[in-house]
């Protein structure tokens, strides 16, 4: 067995010395909203070859199909795996067996792709995950089955042999022993569980042989399991590291911000704390872009579709940002997670309604402008399902909605038909709506009434209250009737002018560059309001203080922000009159706002969402809102020429609406669970 | 605000009724708590007695709200009070108590105010319920009749849960009964964060004042035991 590790596949910026990043995640090009869809989750093995599969999905089908571990070469096992004889009770097959079973499995997921498509389903991701490998290296089963019989497997494409063994492939802790995710005993009997580095670029070649296999096998990308969990110390990776510094900072900086150790941080404390999981950030981003390239050779484009967005909104503009998609696992809550509303008697003859939503996570990849955007899966329970709250229509249509309204292109986890065939009218119903108003989705900016600072990167810095008080502060503009939107760092480079009013909740670390774009958006005329800590800007994003003179200058921007952020709508508060409609009227509708242009627009439409829509197995129940007067602020003062409704299942409509400057004020009808106004300006 | 010695410091959701017979709304006062590095903010709903949500704002943790509730100015208010893994104190300027029932249970963290609650005409006997799941944390629930006899102790580590039944005799029946709790006599666990509960045929709201109980508590049970024949 080999021990040497090769590391040249760290493509990095080489040793060039830049100067120290304006920020720790990169600004870059705002890509505007993209078409929602429709998305089935199935997880069926077993009956994917059965050749009737796709029965299940003729009612219904999905813009989006996620299947498990269909690809032709198994994402953890290898092609070689017999779950049998890794178990001792039988002998292996021979190898032609496997090459003649990975052949077989590659036309039929063929067949099957075409079928699908050909019913209406829009694109097939198959499962892989970032990391996992099983097998037993001791007793040559699972993955190690395959790796020595690797070359059987070289003609279809699988390339020459590695010649360490995939002992050496696995991600390692400081003192140099393997480091498992989950667990190594997780698939005992059976064998162990392996978690590889993708730095490696063994790892790398076997993975890019999986997605060419998938793409062959005309899958339109992969789901992408676990694609957070690198935290390897391998010399590849402490080599990547320096390199990773060095491209980053000048050798000033490095000496000023990191003294001589440009190790991997162990302590979890400071700035090589968070260049360290920036690094392992920036590695799985390459991954990721290696599997999108390997695909696009075969598909044209191919979907990357990462998970692990579930409490790390920052990788959406971190290391998902050039992914098609990532995945917010959403599983624990009192009343399970779907979307909905529970009402329960709590004491003495007083209810309390309680209602379960995702809007933070989708807001994020609408406001970041990546690529990504969230897919959501919800739960009725974790780790136990708990049947009372099992998904009804009503409220797997509201989640469809929701990630309409607030994702800016992403969708909403639908189970599979096999278990939930009443989930697809509501598909049915949403696939069309799409297909009938795409340039009401397509290509817009958020736009709502004010903007509020999140800078996600300071949870690599060690002030994890920011993104907290960000979050919470949306929420309740949101349930006040204000439509808000998070500002992420990503919109370094972005005009702001959009957004009349901009809040900057409580934050320790604030890059120079944003100090800067806040304070001209002030000068230019739009109101700040800035919480008045004193740590707020204290630090710049690298931890250096900033000096308190400055800080404080920073600080008197903007208008104080008050702990209760209720206080901004009082008669005398900067967000006086800014609510859409009386919020003791519409306690359960949230709204999204959105531009098609951040400076000069021509097309503003306003998402409205109700959420009075019971949850659980007795739910389904809708509290359809009637009448509802409505006033929203136009951006830039310009005349209102048409206002358009539409919604699910119904026929538009032009609604007559009054302006009187920038408000433009109407009554919405009807209200059930989701609809759109469009309004078109003059000029 | 009233003038008690010790305030009522909870972890994660908690119920509070407020009770306001006086022409202005009452003035809610709520400290927050961070713990260790969570980053929860404290989540306020305001209901109606109708279960009508009046207000509802989130504060970061380390701060405080002080504002009144929403006109127009109701008899009885529910106030759902959430700081998560956080903690915070409650305060208002009326009458309040807060729910410790088995399916809401009181979390506190440290020593609190006595806490008084009524005993009906016709309950018999009624179960306290308590926790303290962490390690080397404990703590002593002792439930006090009207006559000032103990009526119940529970005292220990309680990393599970222990229940006590508690008889009620005839004379203490339609009466205020007192709760207060400390760290344990029986154990070298300290006192930090403990769960406590009362289920039975009474309603398990807890005033941290006595004359509150008095005057308020048998009106609520009334209303609460209509409520529960009505479902």
């Amino acid at each position: 067995m080999r021990t040497t590790v090769l590391c040249t596949a760290i493509v990095l910026l080489g040793s060039v010395a830049w100067a120290a990043p304006e920020q720790l995640v990169p600004a870059g090009g705002f890509v505007p909203t993209k078409l929602p869809f429709t998305y089935i989750l199935d997880y069926n093995d077993g009956d994917y070859f059965s050749g009737s599969y796709e029965r299940h999905h003729v009612e219904g089908p999905p813009g989006l199909l996620h299947m498990g571990t269909v690809t032709p070469a198994h994402s953890y096992f290898g092609p070689a795996h017999d779950s049998a004889a890794a178990q001792g009770k039988r002998a292996f097959p021979p190898i032609g067996t496997f090459v003649q079973q990975y052949r077989d499995r590659l036309a039929e997921a063929q067949r099957l792709n075409d079928q699908l498509r050909q019913q209406g389903v829009g694109q097939v991701v198959a499962y892989v995950c970032l990391m996992t490998t099983g097998g037993d290296p001791d007793k040559r089963t699972g993955f190690w089955h395959f790796y020595d019989n690797w070359e059987a497997f070289t003609p279809l494409g699988a390339g020459p042999k590695p010649a360490d063994d995939p002992v050496l492939w696995q991600q390692r802790k400081p003192d140099g022993s393997e480091h498992h995710f989950y667990t190594k005993e997780h698939y005992l009997p059976m064998f162990f569980r392996y978690s590889n580095c993708v730095n490696n670029p063994n790892w790398q070649q076997y993975m890019k042989w999986v997605i060419r296999g998938a793409a062959e096998a005309r899958f339109d990308g992969v789901f992408v399991d676990n694609a957070g969990s690198e935290r390897c110390y391998c010399k590849c990776c402490q080599a990547g590291f320096e390199q990773h510094l060095r491209s980053r900072y000048t050798a000033a900086e490095l000496e000023e911000l990191f003294g001589d150790d440009l190790s991997l941080s162990t302590d979890g404390k400071g700035l090589r704390s968070a260049e360290t999981r920036i690094f392992w950030g920036e590695s799985i981003h390459r991954f990721l872009d290696m599997i999108r390239d390997e695909g696009t050779r075969l598909r044209g484009h191919f979907t990357v579709f990462p998970n692990g967005l579930q409490g790390h909104p920052l990788d959406v503009e971190g290391m998902f940002r050039d992914a098609d998609l990532g995945m917010a696992e959403n599983s624990v809550g009192t009343y399970g997670t779907n979307p909905g509303r529970t009402r329960s008697h709590v004491i003495a003859g007083i209810y309390v309604s309680h209602t379960n939503d995702n809007i933070f996570a989708h807001q994020i990849s609408a406001a970041c402008g990546a690529p990504c955007r969230c897919a959501m899966l919800t739960r009725p329970g974790y780790p136990k399902a708990d049947t009372a709250w099992r998904m009804n229509e009503p409220t797997a249509e509201l989640g469809i909605a929701e990630a309409a309204a607030f994702s800016g292109g992403g969708c909403f986890l639908h189970d599979a038909p096999r278990s939930y065939p009443d989930l697809a009218p509501a598909r049915t119903k949403y696939n069309a709506f799409f297909a009938a108003h795409k340039s009401w989705y397509e290509g817009y900016w958020p736009g709502g009434s004010v903007g509020a600072l999140t800078m996600l990167s300071q949870t690599l810095t060690g002030d994890r209250r920011h993104v907290a008080a960000a979050q919470s502060l949306l929420e309740t503009l949101l349930a006040a009737q204000v439509p808000a939107d998070p500002v992420v760092e990503r919109e370094l480079l972005t005009d702001l002018s959009r957004y009349p009013v901009l809040i900057v909740p409580p934050v320790l670390n604030l890059p120079d560059a944003w100090v800067k774009k806040l304070s001209d958006y002030a000068r230019a005329g739009g109101r700040l309001i800035i919480s008045q800590a004193d740590t707020t800007a204290s630090l710049d994003h690298l931890g250096r203080p900033r000096d308190p003179a400055a800080a404080a200058a920073f600080r008197k921007l903007g208008t104080p922000l008050p702990d209760d952020p209720l206080e901004l709508l009082g008669p005398q508060g900067p967000l006086a009159g800014t609510a859409l409609t009386d919020p003791a009227r519409a306690e359960a509708l949230r709204t999204a706002v959105y531009v098609d242009n951040p400076t000069k627009p021509r097309r503003v439409t306003l998402h409205l969402v109700n959420y009075d829509v019971m949850l659980g197995v007795k739910g389904g129940q809708i509290g359809a809102r009637q009448d509802m007067p409505i006033r929203l602020h136009v951006p830039g003062n310009r005349r209102v020429r048409k206002l358009t409704l539409a919604s699910p299942g119904g026929a538009d409509q032009t609604i007559a609406f009054k302006q009187a400057g920038s408000s433009v004020s109407f009554t919405l009808p009807r209200l059930d669970i989701y609809a759109i106004c469009l309004l078109e300006l003059e000029g | 605000m009233q003038a008690a010695t010790l305030l009522l410091l909870f972890r994660h959701l908690h119920f509070f009724v407020i009770v306001s017979d006086l022409p202005q709304p009452p003035r809610l006062h709520l400290e927050t708590k961070q713990y260790y590095t969570y980053t929860d903010p404290l989540r306020l709903t305001a209901f109606s007695q109708q279960g009508d949500r009046l207000l509802s704002t989130a504060i970061p943790v380390g701060s405080s709200l002080d504002r009144l509730l929403p006109e127009p100015v109701a008899p009885l208010y529910l106030v759902q009070a959430d700081p998560g893994m956080n903690g915070a104190v409650f305060q208002c300027d009326r009458p309040w108590a807060v729910l410790g029932s088995a399916n809401h249970r009181m979390g506190v963290n440290g020593l609190g105010p006595e806490l008084f609650f009524y005993v009906p005409l016709d309950c018999t006997g009624f179960t306290l319920g308590a926790q303290s799941v962490s390690p080397n944390e404990g703590g002593r629930l002792v439930i006090t009749r009207p006559d000032g006899e103990q009526a119940a102790v529970l005292d220990g580590e309680l990393d599970r849960e222990e229940e006590t039944k508690v008889t009620v005799p005839t004379a203490c029946r339609d009466a205020i009964w007192s709760l207060k709790w400390d760290k344990p006599q029986t154990s070298k666990a300290g006192l930090d964060d403990l769960n406590f509960w009362l289920d039975g045929n009474l309603t398990p709201l807890l005033f941290p004042q006595r004359e509150w109980a008095e005057k308020h508590g048998k009106l609520l049970w009334e209303r609460d035991r209509a409520a529960r024949a009505e479902q």
